[in-house]
This record gives C-alpha cells, structure tokens and sequence, in this order.
C-alpha cells in the first residue's frame, strides 16, 4: 500500500521540520522515497512536526545530558572530562517495517553461517584454499590469519557467537554489506545506552508504537551463554575481558557488564593455571568458564602473538585448545573481517551453502587478481583504495598508493554509493549518511539477530567509512512491529541482575584501586588541609614571623617534597612572594609530581578504574574535582575549601553506598596507612622543632594534628610533652592518633577473607600486631626523665623510625598476600653462536 | 653421520617467579636426510604437564607452567640423529628464477600451494625495495633459481661480517643490511627476505651445527650452538637449504630442529614469567658424533 502523506502535508505546516533541507530530492532515502514519505516513516513525522524543531533540541539536549550522566560522553584520554565521547548520540531515530527487518534478518542469518563455516575451514582443514575458491594470498599474506589457531576447535563448536555487521543502503534502497566484525561485537553498549535514551525522552511515542524491544536478543544471548555453564558456575563463571579503564569506548563494557550482570574484568585479573582460567580475588582464584573479550585476536595472549602488547592472558590459548574455556569470539575470528573476503562471498556462498548470497557486498575490486588490478589502474577516479587484507582496526587510516604495495594488499573499493537519512544538527535536519551495525548472536537453532541497529552516521562519507567513533554520531533505529510487543524493560534488567551479582568477594585488581583510592584520598585531604593552614596565616592579621607553627608548616611540605629544601629555616618567611609562587606550585603545577592537582588526578584515575562500583552521586563528586584541575579564576583558598568539601562529600557517599563492605575497608585500609605515616612524619618534625625553636612548638604540632581542641578539654594544662604524645601516639580513643589507625587497620586485617581460621598467621597480621603492642606498651612515664629540660628524644626518634619501616612492610604484605601487582616478563631464549 | 645432542638451557632470576609459562621448539623432526632415534626433554622444575602438539607449519611445540616459586629453571632436551648425505644437486639445472616466482604466484598444484605461504612478508622479515635491490644482480633473467639463490648466499657471506655485537632480536632486516652485520639469524632473514622480494618462497629453519675443534685441539664441551639457516623452494629439488653464516649447503653436520617462516614461528625456548627480577639466561648445545 503506497501511504498517501505528501511532502506538502508536513512541508504546508509550519512547524514541518524537514523542508528545510530539500529532503525531498534526495528521492531514495529516509524518509522519503521517490519523492514521497515512506509509510512506516508517518507516525514519527506526524509526531515530529507537532513537537517542532524546538521541541526537538530540547529533548536532544535532554538526551546529550543523559549521556554525560551517564558517562558515555566521557572522555578518559581527555583530562579535563569533558571530551567528545564515542557515538555522540543524534536522537532523531530511523524506522524499518518489520517484514523488511524478516527479509533482511533472513540474509544477515544466512551470511553468519557462512562466516562461521569460513572460520572453520581456515583454520581447519582449509578446503577453500585447496580448491582454490578463497585466493592463497587472503590467507598466506593476512596478518589477521592466526597460525596460533590452527586445528584450534572451540569448546561448545561455536567460533561466531556475539558479532556485528556494518551495513547500508545503496542508491536503490537494498541494504548491502560493508564490513564485519568478527572479534566482538563493538557497539553493542552504545545500542544499549541509545535505546534507553531515545526511549525515556520519546516515551510517549515509545509506549504507543510497537517498537521490537531490546531486551530479547540480550536475553537469548545470557540464555545462549548459560548453557555452555557447568553444574556449579562461579560468580566469575562468565566475564568481560576490556582492554582497561584507557581505551575510549570503556563505558560500553562497563554498560554491558551491568546490563548482563558479567563481571568486567582486565587482563591482569585473569590467571591460567592447568589449562585452566582464573579469576584473581581476594579469598582466593575463581574459575572462569567464558570469556567475551573486547580485545583483538592479537592482543589475547601474549605469549603466542608476539606483538609485544601487555595485554593478554598467558596461556590462554592452551586454555581453548583444552577446551577448557570458551572465548567468544573464538580466537582468530576477526580473519572474517579480511575486507578483501567480502568480494568473494558469492563464490563461497554458493560453494558451501549451495545458494545464493542474499544481501550482496559492497562493490569492489580486489586487485591480487591481474583483470581487477588492470581495471583499476585504468579506472582509478572510481575507488577508493584500501588495505584489502588488515582488518580494519589496524589499517592505518592514510590513503594506499596502489603501486608501492604488493598489489595483493590493495582493495578498490567503489566510493560508497548510500542514501541520505535526517540527521539532526544545531542549524535542523538535515540530510546525513548511515551504516548500520546489526547485531547477531549462536542460539541453539542458529543465529538470531537484533530487531534494530546501531546507526552510525556522519555529514560526509569519508568520516562515516574511516572516522573514528568520535567524530562520528549515532542513531537508534525502531523496527516497527505489526503485532504487539511485549513489555521487556532494558531497565528492569538492569536493576534486577546487578544485585544478584554483588557478592561478598572481590576482584583483587578492584581492592588495590580501592586502596590506592583511599591513600590518594588522604594525601589530597591532607596536603590541602596544610597549604590552607599555611595561606591563613599568610594572610591573616598576624605578621607571619609571629605564627609559631607556620615554619613548621612548612617543614612538613619541604619533607613531603611539595616545596624546595630552605637554605636557612628563619629566612624561609622572607619575601612572602616567593613563598607564595612556590606555594602555588605545590597546588598547580603538573610538572611536579608531588603537586595536590597530581594527587587529584591520581584520585580521579583511581576511582575510574571502580566506576562500575561507584554510586552516580560518588562518581559527581569526583568528576568536581576538575575544578581544582582545570582552575578557573577562583580565588585560592575558596578553591581550597571547594576542594576539600568535595573530597569529604565523596568519602561520605562513598561511606553509605559501599559502607563495610570489601571495597570499603580497602579504600579506609588505604586511608589509615596514609594518614599513620603522615602522623608519624608530623610528630618526628615537631619533636626536632621543639629541640631546636620556640616553646610554642607543642602547641603548633597540636594544632597541626588537628587535636588542640581535644587537648584542651582533656588536660586543661600548658603544653607538656608527656601528655601531648599520649594523646598523639597513644590514646585509641582520639580519632587522630597514630593508635587509632593502628586499631582500625588491624580491625579491617580480621575482616579480611583468609585461608586459615588461625589468628596472625599471616605477615600482615603479625606485623599490625607488633605496632599496635608497641604503640599501646609505650611508657611515656620512663621514656625520658622528668624534667623537661633535658628530654632525652633519642628513643621516641627510633621507636617513630621503627613504626613508619613496620608500616611500609606492613603495606607490602597487603599488596602481596591480597593484591597481585607482580610484574610479568617475556624472555626468549637467542641465538648468539654461529 | 650419527650424533648426540644436548641441548640445555637456563634461566636465572634474580628473585623467586611465582609462575612461569613456557613454549619450547625443541624436537627435531624427522626429514628424508635425518632420522630421529631417541629424543627427550627433561624439565626442571617439574612442571605438572607437559602438552605437545603440532603446530600449522608441523613442527613439535611443547608447552609447560611451572606454578611453584622458582628461582631457576633447566630446559635439557637430550637426542640421538642420524643425518645423510643430501642428495646431490645441479644448480645450473633448476628452472628459471622467473618461471617459478610465477608458479609460486598461481600455485597450481598441492605443493606449489604449500610453498607459495612463504613468498610473502612475515613478522621478523620484510619485502622491501632495498632488499630486493641487493638481491637483483644474482637474479638475471633467465637464471636457474638456484644458481641465483647460491650466489646470494655467497655475496652475504663476503658482504656481511659476523658480529654477535651488532644486533639483537629487535634488529630489523633493512638495519643488518645497512650495517653489514649480524649473527645467523640476521643473515638468514635478509636472505629470505631477499628472496620474498623476487617473489621467490623461503623458509626459515632452526636447527645445530657441528663444530669442530681447531686441528689438533680437544673439543670444549658446551661450544656447539643452536644454529640458523634458510631453505630456499625449487621445483626440480623441493627445498634446498643454504647456509649463509658459513656460505655452504648444509650437508650431514647440519640437524633441522624445524621450519616457519622467520624466528618467531620457531623460537626455540620462549616464555612469561611473573616476578623473577633480572633474568640470567645461559644456554649450551654439545653436539657429538656417536659410533
């Protein structure tokens, strides 16, 4: 049925949003075709034209602030957080009737049966290139053709089982392919994300059109997975294998480890003992029976690919070839995605199925054969020449000069002959190009795909076939049911399977992040915390040669490294403005690592590598501290101030959302070690000062451990060293003594999962033991005699010398007993003899 | 010729390794010109499995974990060969340089196929027009290929000095080229690639080589050396190998551990290791003629 909605009906209104753009000539696109709107299009425009180009932005506003939100947008490489992103989401979506979403399923189905067999047999038994219907050359020369996996049979059989097409529509309007994704399935995240946005800001339209829901293929494919599982499958039974919190499309895998509630892990999580994997945590290793890796064939395991990378699992590859992992995809599956392949698919479509291709290839030439090659060469305005045999992850993005390459290398690609579809720009719709990435996953009766697509979609053709993902934008598309849908909510599924998940151990790389977190924490808290007291005192009433404990102040930055060593202690003060320039650089300057905006970076990277651990409101606070970062033109110690509010907000979110928790008592375990050797620090500082300077001295070293108050209330007395070390050293019960932290770290030492039931068994436990007995057993009474006069300190300097080398030993048998950081090293053995 | 070799290979770290995980092509294989009698390898630390298999170019690859904390490991692979004398070959009578580069370029047979997988570039080699030039004055038109191929290997061996120094794994093609340096495995991947360049198919073989004392002195235990070469493909005589590094055609004293297509497809000892600090790695090869 030709549907009857001229361009005059929605151009006549005024408020018809694609007029403007001269849709109409473009007579083979979306939504119009020949001139006129295609059917499946009028329930969108109708909608469209009352909610107005206006309208519209607002809700694309609304939809780009969502993504912030939620991270997609966000940028790791870029520091200031405030980058790009993957896939910036245009919500404008596309519509597709579903009886061409059947037709066209049926042809993706049959082209991913193909691909599979093609995997088989290449590193199988090869009969393709026996019989000469693949050319030797897209093998022997392919550096994406993994002689690692020859004879490598997958556990379960399955090589392809969560992959994606690219795909668009020529000047006729059939869809044709463009290129494969054989490794993983990129995107997947992204489809994700865009269908909950353009879902809750169209939900009116959403909930009214039978739109093909999500959810089922996400499903079948936990469904898919789960049968694969053994009898009794661990927490870690299936996980995500990313490439680190570095790589640009890390919020996908974290989306997706969420959504399908797999724990995302990185290669330095994983270990293989006997052949088999393993998941590193805490209590101990946890078997891993699949992994869905987001890295390339060549990166998997380091030790059979030879590319020098340190990502990778060690021995993974005896793993598959035991069978005793499943890897989707199989290791070696990105060979389907050699470009070259895709112009001999007919051939081998029809060779292995016995039937035609159903959704032809992009037009072009492999020039490896002389007949192609020469009409190339003769017709070179028509192509674009492309590397035809390194996939397209590692092909570098410079133009190919046909002659200078093994003419085998060379793919001639016609230039891309797709129709226009609406984009939405700041200046309204306006006409844009599309690929359309579509999803398929194994199921027991074959392959099923997704009823829907990521779009990607770019202003010109070039950005779209070799831009990256962050100047390219993305799109929803709606496939359009003609029955009704059932309600299967991608939210629900989020909420339901994230907490079944959570369980009360964890993954040792995410504990040592947690612990770093919580030094980094500390060492930012407190070095704000002393360059304030510094600027107040600068700054106040007082003449700075009269604030006793300003020298000591600094003193304690200069051992922290954060200010230059002073010539002479007394003229330190003297001119002010060097001290304030040189202030200022222990706060800003990136150049010096001991620097506070350091420190914060070091704060953000670590609570990046726990995002997926982190509460929304947790995560906000962190990403405010790049105003400290960034540095507008706040005053000093107003920014101070923010800063530390900040800080102190994200320990008190952090404190509810992952309270007593593993995740907790790492990042206070972290806090506590910090803030015991900075305390140890402050006293030996102020012990020295004492000897040397003012009798003020006692009174500064309080007010600097923040417990001049307490001492107040307690003692009601002048300041006397007897009194003031117990209550800085010893007293468990004020909060900022070095007892204290002792008393808290050995608490979380007890909750820590351990192999044994015995009690201080272990070097930590022993070694929080010895500092806790020595810190309770001091004797101030005898450490010196009365009299403070003639003080001896020599004994307080050692014991303080003694507990800061038992904390370091105490931190490194943490780090060895619970948080693998070892090294790992390659060695080849060489030949250096004739 | 019959021969026992040991081949034995050590690591040393500084600290304990909490966990390593080993690749050994060790195995000699059997060829027409050498039968395996005997063969072992023997680890230490034991590991819990030693798996084999056989890789895509049918070489014998081992591979092992060693889980315990170690602060040494012994790789002792131990056989017993018998080598003959290869068959002897009229160089002037292989088919024109040409004529096979175009059969290697559209196999038409089984064979022609198999070894057209090593007319192209590799990791560890090049196809490079610099490379290819040093080769083109031994390849005239119309010359046999072997013939050509043996001149190449003469003029690598005059060009070419020996140096241990010069290079290390890292070292690329067009660097051992540009110096005129190198160690066998330099000479042998310049020569392959030299070969690659013209379209011509060549391996890379791992392997021993006998060494003999100086007249009239005793023999140094451990002085024999894993060695490298490369074997060229002709239609008449399948693979021919040449040795660069000593300018011959290896004959008895040479033993084929096994092929690929440059060093990395046939590392003979290669490994991860967790921890270990600084590695010390020493390797001896005594290789002796048996009654």
């Amino acid at each position: 049925m030709i549907h009857n909605s001229p361009l005059a009906d929605v151009s006549s209104k005024s408020t018809g949003i694609f007029d403007a753009a001269g849709f109409s000539q473009h007579s083979n696109g979306e939504p119009y075709i020949n001139g006129k709107l295609k059917a499946e299009w009028k329930f969108l425009t109708d909608y469209l034209s009352k909610l107005g180009l206006d309208g519209l932005k607002e809700r694309q506003l609304r939809a780009t602030r969502m993504r912030h939100d939620d991270g997609a947008t966000y940028n790791p490489f870029d520091n200031s957080g405030e980058g790009a992103g993957c896939w910036s989401l245009d919500t404008l979506p596309l519509v597709m009737t579903a009886k061409e979403w059947r037709q066209l399923e049926t042809g993706l189905v049959q082209r991913a049966a193909i691909l599979e067999k093609i995997v088989a047999d290449v590193y199988g038994p090869q009969k393709l290139l026996k019989e000469g219907i693949i050319p030797p050359e897209l093998i022997y020369a392919n550096p994406g053709f993994q002689r690692d996996c020859h004879k490598m049979e997958p556990a379960g059989g399955r090589y392809l089982n969560l992959f994606a097409f690219d795909l668009y529509r020529d000047s006729t309007g059939k869809f044709r392919v463009f290129r494969d994704h054989g490794s993983f399935p990129a995107g997947l995240g992204y489809i994700l994300e865009n269908r909950i946005i353009t879902s809750r800001i169209f939900s009116d339209l959403y909930q009214k059109v039978d739109i093909c829901r999500l959810a089922n293929f996400f499903h079948t494919v936990q469904q898919g997975l789960q049968k694969n599982l053994s009898l009794t499958p661990t927490d870690s039974a299936i996980v995500i294998l990313s490439p680190g919190q570095e790589s640009p499309f890390y919020f996908e895998y974290a989306l997706l480890s969420r959504y399908l509630g797999y724990p995302l892990v990185e290669s330095q999580d994983l270990t293989v003992r006997d052949s088999k994997v393993y998941q590193k945590k805490l209590a101990g290793l946890e078997r891993v029976e699949i992994i869905i890796r987001y890295l390339h064939d060549e990166q998997l395991d380091p030790f059979s690919m030879q590319t020098g990378s340190n990502l990778g699992v060690a021995g993974l590859f005896q793993a598959v070839r035991e069978k005793n992992i499943i890897i989707i995809n199989s290791p070696g599956s990105s060979f389907i995605d050699t470009p070259a392949l895709g112009t001999f698919m007919p051939q081998i479509c029809r060779t292995i199925m016995g039937e035609d291709l159903l959704i032809a290839p992009h037009p072009a030439r492999w020039c490896g054969r002389k007949e192609d090659k020469n009409f190339v060469t003769a017709h070179r305005e028509l192509f674009d020449l492309t590397n035809g045999l390194v996939s397209h992850h590692l092909a570098a993005r410079e133009p190919i000069d046909i002659f200078s390459k093994q003419s085998h290398e060379c793919l001639a690609r016609e230039v891309l002959d797709s129709t226009v579809v609406p984009s939405l720009t700041p200046n309204g719709i306006r006409p844009g190009y599309a690929l359309y990435r579509f999803f398929g996953c194994a199921t027991e009766y074959g392959f099923s795909f997704m009823p829907g697509a990521l779009v990607i979609s770019s202003h010109d053709r070039s950005t779209l076939v070799s831009g990256s993902a962050d100047n390219q934008m993305s799109k929803d598309l709606w496939v359009i049911s003609d029955s009704p849908v059932e309600p299967f909510s991608l939210i629900e599924g989020m909420k339901t399977v994230v907490d079944i998940k959570r369980s009360g151990d964890l993954a040792s790389r995410t504990a040592d992040n947690f612990l770093w977190l919580g030094r980094y924490l500390e060492r930012a808290e407190d070095a704000i915390r002393l360059i304030r007291a510094i600027y107040h005192r600068l700054t106040s009433e007082t003449r700075p040669e009269n604030s006793p404990e300003l020298p000591f102040l600094l003193n304690l930055l200069r051992m922290r490294g954060m200010l230059p060593p002073a010539a002479n202690e007394d003229k330190v003060l003297r001119p002010v403005s060097t001290l304030v320039v040189q202030l200022n650089d222990a706060l800003f300057r990136k150049e010096f690592n001991t620097s506070v905006v350091n420190t914060l970076i070091a704060v953000q990277n670590s609570a990046r590598r726990v995002r997926d651990r982190l509460s929304q409101d947790c995560w906000k606070s962190i990403k405010r501290l790049d105003d400290f970062i960034v540095r507008g033109n706040i005053d000093t110690l107003d920014l101070l101030d923010q800063t530390l509010y900040n800080l102190n907000s994200f320990s008190g979110l952090a404190m509810e959302s992952i309270t007593r928790s593993l995740a907790w008592r790492f990042m206070d375990m972290g806090r506590r070690i910090e803030r015991a050797l900075n305390h140890v620090e402050l006293i030996d500082i102020g012990l020295h000062r004492r000897c040397s300077s003012t009798s003020n001295a006692l009174e500064a070293l309080l007010e600097v451990a923040d417990s001049i108050i307490t001492y107040r209330s307690r003692y009601r007395t002048r300041f006397m060293i007897e009194p003031v070390l117990d209550l800085l050293l010893v007293d468990e019960t004020n909060p900022k003594s070095l007892g204290f932290q002792l008393a808290q770290l050995s608490e979380h030492i007890e909750h820590l999962p351990r192999s044994t039931d015995q009690k201080f068994k272990t070097p930590e436990e022993k070694a929080i033991l010895a500092m806790l007995t020595s810190v309770r057993l001091l004797d101030l009474g005898t450490t010196w005699k009365e009299g403070e006069e003639e003080i001896e300190l020599e004994p307080m300097y050692a014991f303080l010398d003694t507990i800061r080398e038992q904390l370091l030993d105490f931190t490194q048998s943490i780090t060895e007993h619970y948080l693998s950081r070892i090294p790992a090293t390659s060695h080849f053995a060489t030949l250096h003899n004739k | 010729m019959k021969y026992s070799i040991e081949h034995i290979t050590e690591y040393a770290y500084s600290e304990p390794a909490s966990l390593s995980y080993n690749e050994v092509f060790l195995q000699i294989r059997n060829t027409p010109v050498q039968q395996v009698k005997q063969y072992a390898v023997d680890i230490t630390p034991t590991p819990l499995k030693v798996l084999e298999r056989v890789d895509f170019f049918g070489n014998v690859c081992r591979t092992y974990m060693v889980q315990q904390p170690h602060q040494k490991m012994r790789i002792r692979s131990n056989c017993i060969v018998e080598t003959l004398k290869h068959p002897s070959l009229n160089p002037g009578a292989s088919s024109d340089w040409q004529l096979t580069a175009q059969q290697l370029a559209e196999p038409a047979t089984e064979e022609q196929l198999d070894a057209s997988q090593y007319i192209y570039k590799s990791p560890l080699t090049v196809i490079d027009k610099e490379v290819t030039a040093y080769a083109a004055p031994s390849f005239p038109p119309g010359r046999p290929v072997l013939e050509g191929a043996l001149e190449l290997m003469t003029r690598i061996f005059t060009d070419f000095t020996y140096d241990k120094s010069a290079t290390t794994v890292d070292t690329s093609v067009l660097q051992v080229l540009r110096k005129k340096r190198g160690v066998c495995q330099d000479f042998s991947h310049l020569c392959i690639s030299a070969l690659r360049g013209l379209g011509l198919a060549a391996r890379y073989v791992s392997g021993y080589l006998e060494t003999l004392p100086p007249p009239g002195k005793k023999k140094l235990v451990g002085s024999d050396a894993s060695h490298a070469w490369l074997s060229v493909y002709t239609p008449e005589y399948g693979w021919v190998d040449l040795d660069p590094t000593n300018n011959m055609m290896p004959n008895e004293q040479h033993v084929i551990i096994g092929w690929g297509r440059d060093y990395g497809d046939i590392t003979p000892v290669k490994g991860v290791v967790m921890g270990g600090g600084i590695h010390n790695l020493s390797v001896s090869v005594d290789m002796n003629q048996i009654k």
